[in-house]
């Protein structure tokens, strides 16, 4: 590729001995500290890079706020101390000059930058919304940067490679670039764009940053996009993704024959994207990962090169692989849930474990994957909450591995889809699946508000939507002690908090709701529902009209409102809504649109 | 003019009763098994008030209940060579509610001497009572071939895996077939060996479907069967009932030399896209392509409608199949966004006329854009045509019974939400018809051209 050699041996460990004491880090302000590690720790391993040249593998720790990094080729690590709050996502430069940190509480960029090697300078500079991903674009001249809760990327233009000078602590620099979703995952493309997909939908975005304007969007069929991948031989993209069908029942049988969830990777030239006449939907070509009696659920992040390709599938701790030209993937099985995947070189690959807290080194070896080291060391989860997550998003759950929880409620949230779960009691009546933030303040639960108890409706689910094998329930904990844990879990998701600005628009709003008779089904003092059932004139697929008022808090996260989703926005649903008995006036809309969505 | 024979209620069951021939656990001639259960007469008047009932809270255009007891009072007296008094229909009619009704029909039951004696009436004469009231048919069915039926849709088919037939009485019974990887193969049956007994109990003098009873369980139980060869001295066998997927695609022999991939489907059921998906990613391992693919659905019945609409999702994009009319309402059969087959080119083989279910998916399909080539069968002439065609065959357990009753609780309707009957179909059927076929022949590859000809042979 062109690129420097690359070498950070301020990580080497004997270097840490020999220079470390001599100050050569007084300018390293923001750093705690610099830990050198026997044994790596990881802690909520969540985002993962590698220097171009493979030599060095940085790891960042959600939990632990640091930064593993370790030396391939002496195995030797090195734990960087950061004191970021929630890390979410790690990038490293094509030149290896600069690596950047995001993170959460409060939203902010960490930018390391690196001379012949050593850590030469950081600066922390604050971000306008809460990062998901970052990309560095693949001259180095731009970072892209996911805003999943404000429905943006934000676009800042390196200078001679490093960010844009602004006060320490202050707002960087820097265009948001608003998108009709909400993105997560990025994927550099060539001169200087990005493609951006939707955290929870199917939808993509390509970004011009010299523009900094979106410059084409595209749909694949389905949603739950776990990764991306670009194959520099084929100059193809592959992502990984879940397809959920509304016509579909949750039966055992329709689960079985995979008919309700497929777990897939899509595959298709990266031409289309930049042209008009294409749609990515129709020119794809998708390869099934699950199959009978190995569904394969919650494809994450994945690798190609030369035609192979690995996808770590999150949901049934495994990793598919699949040679060029063939069609089926191989199985590996690995430690708890793999999410993320660097190559380093050649067939050889590292994956990251977030809820196991380790790291897994895979090779390839007469046509699978297979593993040829740990870092850290697996942690069983100890608290409620803790076992409550691992379990939410397990395929243990389901018949033969098809989906976990997060299939469906992907991260807690929602992709607005509809699913057939007879949660009403019968089939033929889908059902839009709702967001679990902040799901232990809004009961009743089920659509028709028909389960008092949410620990019920959760094992009603493990049971009869997700179908646990019962060889599973002879060997593991019982759906009930499962449910248990899975609300302690979902009791702490509550929807990311932005500021809200106070206006006398927001107030009118807010007066309108009030007279005008929301608030009597949407009650404010119960969280903007109730716990009664209402006709509001509006018919199911099989007449049932009475529905329990769904809460309207994290209104402005939603794509699509109603139990069929027939409105994709407040504007189209307001005017429409059959138990507001009044006509609005333009002003008026716009009013209570206003309170709505800082609800 | 041949009369086509139409998938209702009563072909329905024929065309299950065929294919359960194939499979020695689902019963053929259930029916007449049933007709043997010998309905004592203490129960008569519950279980008819049961199946009245269960008629009334399912069946999708229910006759009165007045209208059924009176039928099951003139049938049964029949069937027992009495007379009805001439004013029954009347004082059917005059009665006030249930409960009244059901008081008149215990005393006609004890006028015609059908509850204190040890006689009997027949299922058979009951269900002729219920199938003169009701429009589209009823049934009878054992609780186990409703289930067999249900397993058949789903796929999920549990037995041993075997295809029996009778040898001349007395001789018992023999393997016609034995399913590969199945579990009677994996316990050594082989294909024309001799039944000779199940359990230990001979069954030489036992007929087909008693032994076919015999050998049905549920999952993972076993069942000894002892058999022998014309020749070999007797083996005997234990064998794990389990769920044998049964094939419903096959992939023409021919196709290794051809780049259109010619499958052919026996069934739609749950596993149909499953199976297709699978023989096109076997067949594209390597260099093959298949660009195009042909589905033959000459010959496809369609298990259940719920499995035909998930089919149409696998090809076509965002169209309506058609509406199915239930007791709650009408429901719009949609499918979504996207097909499972990429650019690949789609071509179905269909013969108008054979399937109403096919017809409807036909049509989407042209709709769609794809290409339906229709064939002309000798077997199947577009004539005659029953009002209502097509019914969703669904099996309600009548309380407190061993067997279910097969209603119409659901109607296929077109898109339009006509019923499909003659003028509806009149309709649909142009669009699929043969001056169309030279173009379409015209338009294809050679290769193609190849394939539909070796398919014509």
């Amino acid at each position: 590729m062109g690129l420097p050699h690359f070498s950070i041996p301020v990580f080497h460990q004997n270097w840490l001995k020999t220079h470390s004491c001599i100050g050569l880090f007084c300018a390293f302000v923001l750093l705690a500290s610099l830990l050198q590690a026997d044994d790596i720790v990881l802690d909520r391993p969540v985002a993962i890079c590698v220097s171009a040249d493979g030599e060095f593998v940085f790891i960042g720790n959600q939990r632990g706020s640091s930064l593993s990094v370790v030396e391939m080729r002496t195995m030797e690590s090195t734990q960087l101390a950061g004191g970021w709050n929630t890390l979410t996502d790690i990038a490293i430069s094509p030149s290896a000059t600069q690596l950047l940190v995001v993170s959460d509480n409060p939203p902010q960029i960490t930018e390391l930058l690196f001379d012949s090697g050593v850590i030469q300078g950081t600066n922390t500079n604050e971000l306008p919304g809460i990062p998901a991903k970052l990309a560095i674009s693949q001259g180095g001249e731009y970072v892209c940067i996911s805003m999943t809760w404000k429905h943006a990327v934000f676009l800042i233009e390196l200078v001679n490679g490093k960010l844009p000078t602004s006060p320490s602590g202050q707002l960087l620099p820097g265009q948001l670039i608003p998108l009709g979703f909400q993105p997560k995952e990025l994927l550099p493309l060539s001169e200087g764009r990005f493609l951006v997909a939707d955290a929870f939908g199917g939808s993509l975005a390509v970004i011009d940053s010299k523009h900094a304007k979106v410059v084409a969007t595209h749909k694949i069929l389905g949603h739950h996009i776990g990764g991306f991948a670009r194959d520099d031989s084929t100059q193809t993209i592959a992502i990984s993704h879940q397809r959920l069908s509304a016509n579909a029942r949750t039966t055992r049988d329709d689960i079985h024959w995979g008919l309700l969830m497929q777990n897939m990777v899509s595959i298709f030239p990266e031409s289309i994207l930049s042209d008009p006449t294409k749609s990515v939907s129709r020119s794809a070509e998708t390869l099934m990962l699950g199959d009978l009696g190995r569904g394969a659920a919650d494809p994450s992040g994945l690798v190609a090169w030369d035609g192979c390709l690995a996808v770590a599938v999150s949901g049934s701790s495994q990793i598919a692989y699949k040679k060029k030209g063939d069609r089926n993937f191989r199985f590996t099985n690995v430690e708890q849930s793999p999410t993320r995947v660097v190559r380093i070189s050649g067939s050889k690959m590292m994956w990251i474990n977030p809820l196991g807290n380790t790291a897994t080194i895979t090779k390839v070896f007469d046509e699978a994957i297979v593993v040829t080291g740990s870092l850290g060391t697996e942690r069983v989860p100890a608290t409620a909450e803790d076992r409550g997550e691992a379990a939410f998003f397990s395929s243990q759950l389901s018949h033969d591995s098809w989906m976990s929880c997060s299939s469906c409620h992907v991260d807690g949230h929602s992709p607005d889809l509809l699913a057939d779960t007879k949660g009403d009691g019968r089939y033929d009546n889908a059902k839009r699946i709702p967001s679990l933030f902040n799901i232990a303040n809004t009961g009743p639960w089920a659509w028709d508000g028909s389960e008092a108890i949410l620990e019920n409706q959760v094992t009603k689910t493990i049971a009869t939507s997700m179908h646990r094998n019962p060889s599973s329930r002879e060997t593991g904990a019982s759906d009930r002690s499962i449910a248990q844990d899975i609300v302690a879990y979902l009791s702490k998701l509550q929807y990311p908090k932005e500021p809200v600005e106070e206006t006398a628009v927001r107030k009118q709003g807010q007066a309108l709701f009030e007279s005008r008779g929301c608030a009597t089904c949407h009650k404010p003092e119960s969280h903007f529902t109730s716990s009664e059932t209402y006709d509001v004139g509006v018919a199911d697929e099989l007449g049932q009209t009475k529905f329990n008022p769904p809460s309207l808090e994290g209104l402005r996260y939603r794509r699509a409102y109603f139990h069929d989703a027939r409105y994709k926005s407040l504007e189209k649903l307001i005017p429409n809504h059959p138990d507001a008995k009044t006509t609005w006036t333009q002003t008026e809309l716009t009013a209570l649109e206003t309170f709505l969505i800082a609800l | 003019m041949t009369r086509i024979p139409r998938f209702s209620l009563a072909s329905g069951l024929l065309a299950l009763w065929m294919l359960t021939c194939c499979f020695a656990n689902l019963t053929p001639g259930q029916d007449t098994s049933l007709a043997k259960n010998v309905l004592f007469a203490k129960s008569l008047n519950s279980l008819i008030r049961s199946i009245t009932e269960t008629v009334l809270a399912s069946h999708i255009e229910p006759p009165t209940r007045q209208q059924m007891v009176l039928s099951v009072i003139r049938q049964i007296a029949v069937a027992t060579h009495q007379s009805v008094p001439l004013d029954l229909a009347t004082t059917v009619s005059n009665t006030k509610d249930a409960e009244e009704l059901y008081l008149l029909l215990a005393s006609e039951l004890t006028k015609l001497g059908v509850t204190e004696s040890e006689s009997a009436v027949d299922l058979k004469v009951l269900e002729a009572a219920y199938q003169s009231s009701l429009f589209n048919g009823f049934n009878f069915i054992a609780e186990s071939n409703a289930r067999a039926e249900e397993q058949l849709a789903s796929n999920r088919y549990v037995g041993i895996g075997v295809q029996l037939s009778q040898l001349t009485k007395g001789e018992g019974q023999r393997f016609m077939g034995v399913i590969a990887g199945g579990p009677a193969e994996e316990a050594g049956v082989l294909k024309n060996d001799i039944l000779e007994a199940v359990e230990d109990k001979p069954t030489m003098s036992t007929s087909l479907e008693d032994v076919i009873t015999m050998l049905r369980g549920p999952e993972s139980t076993t069942v000894t069967v002892t058999v022998r060869t014309d020749t070999q001295p007797a083996r005997k066998l234990s064998i794990v009932r389990r769920v044998v997927p049964i094939k419903t695609a096959h992939l023409s022999d021919k196709n290794h030399q051809e780049r259109a991939l010619l499958i052919k489907l026996d069934r739609i059921t749950a596993s149909s896209l499953n199976e297709i998906q699978k023989l096109v990613a076997k067949f594209e391992e390597g260099l093959n392509s298949a660009k195009t693919i042909v589905l033959d659905l000459r010959k496809t019945t369609v298990s259940d409608i719920h499995y035909l609409h998930l089919f149409a999702d696998g090809f076509l994009d965002e169209l309506s199949l058609g509406q199915v009319q239930s007791r709650a309402g009408v429901r719009n059969l949609k499918t979504e966004d996207g097909n499972l087959f990429g650019d690949r080119k789609i071509v179905f083989l269909v013969t108008p006329g054979s399937s109403d279910e096919i017809d409807l998916f036909s049509l989407a399909a042209v709709e769609a854009g794809l290409k339906v080539i229709s064939f002309s069968s000798t077997e199947f002439e577009v004539g005659f045509r029953p009002s209502t065609l097509s019914l969703s065959r669904n099996t309600i357990p009548v309380v407190g019974a061993e067997y279910f009753i097969q209603l119409a609780t659901n109607r296929l309707l077109t898109r339009t939400g006509e019923r499909i009957d003659a003028k509806a179909l009149d309709r649909i059927l142009p669009k699929l018809n043969r001056p169309k076929l030279a173009e379409d022949f015209i338009n294809f590859t050679s290769e193609l051209n190849q394939v539909l000809r070796k398919l014509e042979d």
